[in-house]
């Protein structure tokens, strides 16, 4: 009897030799638990969202025979419709004969026209557009569609100038804002008037330039444009920081605090320096604030779910850790690695120049020392494990080992090595030697309601 | 654990809950779903199974805990009712059968032989002896190569042995169970 023939009597075992087979039954990885436990828990929401469903159904009594009563029943006289057709039709013809009439006496008698020269230039805009409405220090935008009427008294400034006569209007505008001005975040899971870190300072001057200075030294001098937007009738003034053509950020003036509130969340504000908020703890802006801002931005893209997660570690024992951004849990869901350089969380790529992503099911393993990087894959009978290198912020295969023991059954299984295909015993040599390399799994530390970690 | 310290644990958070019970009893419930869909189920399908399992097993938590004072009885009961359903339907998707006359209705009735049960029931304990008769680690590295086929390295890893080492004692302590299977009598 073949030894796996053999075994086979040991399914649909009763209690007892259940019982024993339990004993014997090797541990699952930690990896596979998590797979359960999120593959569970999508399922268990599922069941109780019918549930619900179920419980609203089952809360209308009714039966067939049931009359509906309370509904009024609507009778309308027969020569409703033809006199509607007609007063419709009498309306039309006003309305285009009034705007005939309207648009002729601005018509002067023999056809005269003229030019009208402008006292003032002015520049007004009216309609439906998009206005960034979240930004952070490192000048990541966030489109917010708004029906506004947008009035801007100056379109451009160079920083030095204000020659123009627009020029000096608009910098007697920003004159009440100039000044310094502290850059607060918010120092943990809430909104920044809860508890704020001051991480830089703004010194916005009158002739329309600002200078941001960042507690890491990082110092950013350009122009300062002030806007007004009028949105459902009540007027802001919005002040935006150019980086260049970029803009770095935007504040809203809150004229009752006396305080400039950079996005929508709440999270950064500029608040005068000396005044009574401005006492807040400095902190140099760190990896922390960097990747906070690459997760808070993440949440507010379609690729976002429940099931994202994140995760800090340093893979590559350069002291300072890396980011690491699950979107899920499932098969195709692979890890995107971030590394802060220069005071920006800035993301590994792929070599089409797109965001890499590295593993399955939302984790992969690493070795810090050695600077290396593994995944383990198992689909459909096919089972590969890969080691890659993770050097200068670049992942490069090293090698690849595969079987396909599982789809084609052990005698005609196939065994790979770097895609050179090899007997059973170098494989198994090969596949020793992968999992003697003592991997840490990452990807999966944190959900994205819990940030406090990079507070 | 018990139904008293669960519902305590599903007070204070369903998601550490969820997440110790899983923890506590993956392996337990893997042991069930596995002897099931063994033959019938990829890794996938089985853990897939397994998932199905504990969101029955959360469902229960978040609704009714009251009746049950061993979770481990419940958790086997769950186990074993979703295990068969997935095998069920895994059968009915590789051999599905259509135009079922009362001949054939009548054959498929009289498939289940109680004759046939009892005796592998027998060879089942009977084989699971000899293995327990090997001693460890033999008796673990035959159950998990080649009824849990897993392979050397993973078993080495779970014995803290070699891979070499594992290969070795398994090649040997097959031929041992093969005599002892021969001294009574079953040989095929």
């Amino acid at each position: 009897m073949r030894e796996k023939d053999l075994f086979d009597i040991l399914e649909n075992a009763e209690n007892d030799s259940m019982k024993r087979l339990i004993d014997k039954c090797p541990e699952l990885s930690d990896e596979q638990l998590d797979r359960i436990l999120a593959m569970s828990e999508k399922k268990f929401r599922k069941q109780m969202a019918q549930a619900e469903g179920t419980e609203r159904e089952a809360a209308i009594k009714m039966t067939k025979n049931d009359d509906v009563s309370g509904v009024e029943v609507a009778k309308r006289p027969a020569w409703l419709t033809p006199l509607a057709t007609a007063a419709s039709i009498v309306l039309i013809a006003g309305i285009a004969i009034g705007s005939t009439a309207m648009l002729k006496r601005n018509h002067k008698p023999g056809g005269g026209g003229g030019v009208v020269t402008p006292a003032v230039t002015v520049t007004t805009t009216s309609g439906t557009g998009t206005t960034p409405s979240s930004t952070g220090p490192k000048g990541s935008v966030t489109g917010t569609t708004t029906t506004s009427a947008n009035t801007s008294a100056v379109t451009s400034l160079v920083p030095g100038s204000g020659d123009t006569a627009e020029e000096k209007a608009e910098n007697a505008l920003l004159k009440p804002f100039a000044g310094t001005w502290v850059y607060q975040a918010s120092s943990g899971n809430y909104t920044v008037d809860q508890g704020a870190n001051n991480i830089g300072t703004v010194e916005i001057r009158g002739d329309g330039t600002y200078t941001y200075t960042e507690n890491s030294g990082n110092v950013t001098t350009d122009r300062v444009e002030r806007t007004v937007d009028e949105i459902a009738g009540t007027q802001l003034v919005t002040l935006v920081f150019y980086d260049g053509t970029a803009i770095k950020f935007v504040a809203t003036y809150n004229e009752g605090l006396d305080q400039l509130g950079i996005g929508n969340g709440g999270l950064e504000r500029l608040v005068r320096a000396g005044s009574a908020e401005a006492s807040a703890p400095s902190v140099t802006a760190s990896w922390k604030t960097a990747y906070k801002q690459v997760l808070t931005d993440f949440m507010n893209t379609s690729e976002y779910s429940s099931e994202s997660m994140w995760d800090v570690r340093d893979i590559d024992n350069d002291g300072v850790p890396e980011l690491l951004l699950s979107r899920g849990t499932y098969h195709a869901a692979g890890v995107r690695i971030y590394y802060y350089e220069n005071g920006n969380a800035v993301p590994v790529l792929a070599d089409d120049g797109t965001i890499a992503e590295y593993g399955v099911y939302g984790a992969f393993m690493y070795k810090p020392a050695e600077h290396l990087l593994g995944s383990y894959n198992m689909h459909m009978g096919f089972e590969s494990c890969a080691t890659s290198s993770y050097e200068g912020h670049t992942i490069t295969l090293l090698h690849m080992i595969t079987n396909n023991s599982g789809n084609a059954g052990e005698e005609a299984a196939e065994y790979t090595i770097d895609n050179v295909q090899v007997s059973k015993e170098e494989y198994d040599s090969a596949r020793d030697q992968w999992d003697a390399m003592n991997w840490i799994v990452a990807g999966q530390q944190y959900y994205f309601t819990d940030l406090s970690p990079l507070s | 654990m018990t139904s008293r310290e669960l519902a305590a644990m599903m007070q204070e958070s369903p998601a550490d809950c969820h997440k110790a019970l899983v923890k506590e009893y993956g392996r337990y419930v893997y042991a069930i779903v596995y002897n099931r869909l063994r033959g019938c189920g990829t890794s996938e399908d089985i853990e897939e199974c397994v998932s199905d399992v504990f969101a029955d097993l959360f469902m229960k938590c978040q609704f009714d805990l009251s009746s049950e004072n061993d979770i481990k009885g419940l958790i086997a009961t769950i186990a074993q009712r979703k295990s068969i359903d997935r095998f069920r339907s895994l059968c009915a998707k590789s051999k599905h059968i259509s135009d079922t006359d009362d001949e054939d209705m009548a054959g498929l009735a009289s498939d289940f032989s109680v004759d046939e049960h009892v005796d592998r029931s027998e060879l089942r304990r009977v084989l699971l002896d000899k293995i327990d008769e090997l001693g460890e680690p033999d008796s673990t590295i035959l159950i998990q190569k080649f009824y849990y086929n897993k392979n050397s390295s993973e078993i080495a890893k779970y014995l803290s042995m070699t891979a070499v080492a594992v290969r070795q004692r398994c090649s040997r302590a097959m031929d041992k169970l093969r005599a002892k299977l021969v001294e009574v009598g079953i040989e095929r």
